[in-house]
């Protein structure tokens, strides 16, 4: 569904936080970057981090495209940012097609990540694995654990029945280069 | 060689005498498939540099973005250079945050062949 502009609903839903809705096109998510940097930097973080969520950000409406299932009636997808002094949020809802092989591969990365002592560990182990083998259909595999590590984010997931993933990434600036991550399905 | 140029990213080639193969990317890396637009031009590269016993000098100083997927074309790319005994550095700005942490974890890889260096170019 190509589109020559980025066709997205703005929704200012509050002081702190920012509504786009997206539809699924390369091209499109590309042209968030700015609306996404300008949101960030509002909220007084330093240039580093605001590209760090702006890559998170990116990453995830990435995975929104190749992953979700994009039919009449669920034409789109929706990204949300809110933040505070305490954490800043990322939230990419895509539509399912209820097929469960998707959302088991997802869970299972994010606990293969909890599974290391920090995100640079999973980060690295990931880097060995994609090395020593072919990724098939582009699929590198380092997304998440790359919003783990260099965004420090900690990331997370649910479902709405068996139609909508709503994949979260937050960042705690108190918390540092902590990171990681805990999903649940 | 012409250059790469493919939607925001621009790869350069050039020859520093027969010794050394020098790639500047450009722009950002952010095509869906990366590895399709990619791998042809650094299969190239790397024929070239078995060819003429070449090193290969990859700069990302000034490159604005690279995505996941663009990581795994590079991390596949290194252990191809390995195979075919192509020496191969990374050539990173320490002074961009996204920079540093992406080419340091790249260290992991010199640890297990000499052939691979990942260099912080200071004041890039």
């Amino acid at each position: 569904m190509a589109t020559a502009t980025l066709a997205h609903a703005r929704t200012p839903v509050g002081k702190d936080s920012l509504t786009l809705r997206l539809p699924p096109d390369w091209d499109a998510i590309q042209r968030v970057w700015d609306p996404c940097r300008e949101y960030f930097a509002q909220r007084g973080l330093d240039d580093d981090t605001v590209y760090g969520l702006c890559m998170v950000t990116q990453e995830l409406l990435e995975n929104a495209v190749k992953y979700g299932v994009f039919d009449e009636g669920r034409e789109h997808i929706q990204l949300a940012l809110s933040g505070s002094s305490e954490a800043v949020t990322i939230e990419v809802h895509s539509p399912l097609d209820g097929e469960s092989a998707r959302l088991r591969r997802l869970d299972s990365m994010i606990q293969w990540i909890r599974g290391f002592q920090s995100p640079f560990e999973a980060y690295v182990g990931r880097l060995k694995e994609v090395a020593a083998r072919p990724f098939d259909n582009g699929e590198s595999g380092l997304g998440l654990v790359r919003m783990a590590y260099e965004g420090q984010c900690i990331l997370d997931f649910y479902t709405d029945g068996a139609s909508v993933l709503a994949m979260s990434a937050v960042y705690q600036p108190q918390a540092g280069a902590a990171g990681g991550t805990h999903g649940c399905a | 060689m012409q250059p790469l140029n493919s939607g925001d990213l621009i790869i350069e080639h050039s020859q520093r005498g027969p010794e050394t193969i020098r790639l500047d990317w450009k722009g950002r890396s952010n095509a869906r498939r990366p590895d399709e637009v990619i791998n042809p031009f650094l299969s190239d590269v790397l024929a070239q540099a078995r060819s003429g016993t070449a090193e290969i000098e990859m700069h990302f100083e000034t490159l604005e973005y690279l995505n996941s997927s663009t990581v795994g074309v590079l991390v596949q790319f290194l252990h191809r250079a390995r195979a075919g005994g192509v020496p191969l550095s990374f050539n990173y700005s320490p002074n961009v945050r996204w920079q540093k942490l992406s080419f340091e974890a790249l260290r992991v890889f010199e640890q297990m062949d000499h052939r691979v260096r990942v260099i912080a170019v200071t004041g890039a």
